[in-house]
């Protein structure tokens, strides 16, 4: 079985302004993009639940020019706030870089 | 680096939700259709992107004073503590709530006191997808805020002293659980503040809002 990152040249999460974070997936190339996006685990049906948030909430947005994902979806809090755990969002990517794809 | 097509993309994805949509003072600017062409070797055209204006606007952000932050850090190794480490960190605010409102008289709605444990969930909070704690020793952030520095440095305290010798059903006597890296384990961390603003405003006139006042000296 491969592994998300296996097929990617970076996986990463920042902020996208203080209430929303947004993970970018960059495929090695155009058949990784491709296999990455016909994948179960991969649909945001899962990923959606993977992150415990309602599917609505979670917006894709396919760039196939360079071959990337991005993922985006509300911060638990706003960036800063009293019970922050990442201030950046920098490590919610993390439960998708093993994906089986 | 080298400006490239795929570079100059790249970046519209750089730390923003939406990459075909960039929202200014006085519209939006589409560049889902834009098209990047490669002039050389380090220049690139982007052409086809389209600004859509709306009535003007400025955003107004701003942040607000919550409290003073105390924290400690400690390490847990103890196999039988990791064993029963959710009910072990409830166990111990529960005990640090109830001696804050006695000793301190503050109720737990005047401060915050969270336990954050790397290991398990330090990163991610609630929205960690992995269930239990899987190494042999986890870090322990005892994270306070509270009015003033005093009051959270004296929750903190407590918090790290009742964790330290916190009895579990294994052992009887004073036990030891947490490996403090030095000593006091308690550190002052000063004022925090947290986002408290995120409107827009419409304005008719984009710097009659913003006055700017030039003094020689």
């Amino acid at each position: 079985m491969t592994e998300l990152w296996e097929l990617t040249t970076l996986i990463r999460c920042k902020n996208a302004a203080p209430f929303e974070m947004t993970v970018d997936v960059i495929a090695k190339d155009r058949a990784s993009l491709q296999r990455i996006l016909a994948s179960e685990s991969m649909r945001p049906s899962a990923v959606a639940e993977l992150y415990g948030l309602p599917e609505r909430e979670v917006h894709f947005v396919v760039l196939e020019n360079v071959n990337a994902i991005k993922i985006s979806m509300p911060r638990p809090t706003p960036s800063g706030d009293v019970l922050d755990t990442d201030v950046f969002a920098g490590q919610f990517h993390s439960p998708l870089v093993k994906l089986p794809v | 680096m080298r400006c490239t097509p795929a570079s100059v993309l790249s970046h519209s994805l750089y730390e923003r939700a939406n990459p075909h949509r960039s929202f200014e003072p006085g519209g939006v600017l589409e560049t889902g259709t834009c098209e990047y062409e490669a002039v050389d070797d380090r220049t690139v055209r982007v052409s086809g992107g389209r600004f859509m204006q709306t009535p003007y606007t400025v955003r107004l952000e701003a942040a607000e004073f919550v409290g003073y932050r105390s924290i400690a850090i400690g390490g847990i190794r103890d196999p039988l503590v990791l064993g029963q480490l959710r009910g072990f960190i409830q166990g111990v605010e529960a005990v640090v709530r109830e001696k804050v409102q006695q000793s301190l008289r503050l109720d737990p709605s005047r401060y915050s006191m969270r336990f954050v444990v790397y290991g398990e969930n330090g990163s991610m909070g609630a929205m960690e997808s992995e269930e239990a704690v899987s190494g042999h020793e986890v870090g322990v952030l005892i994270d306070v805020v509270a009015p003033t520095q005093e009051l959270a440095h004296g929750i903190v305290f407590l918090a790290w002293h009742n964790a330290l010798h916190y009895p579990i059903p294994e052992y009887s006597g004073l036990a030891s659980h947490l490996a403090f890296p030095f000593s006091p384990p308690e550190v002052n961390v000063g004022p925090v503040y947290r986002f408290s603003l995120n409107h827009v405003m419409q304005i008719d006139d984009p710097v009659a809002a913003f006055p700017v006042k030039l003094e020689r000296v």
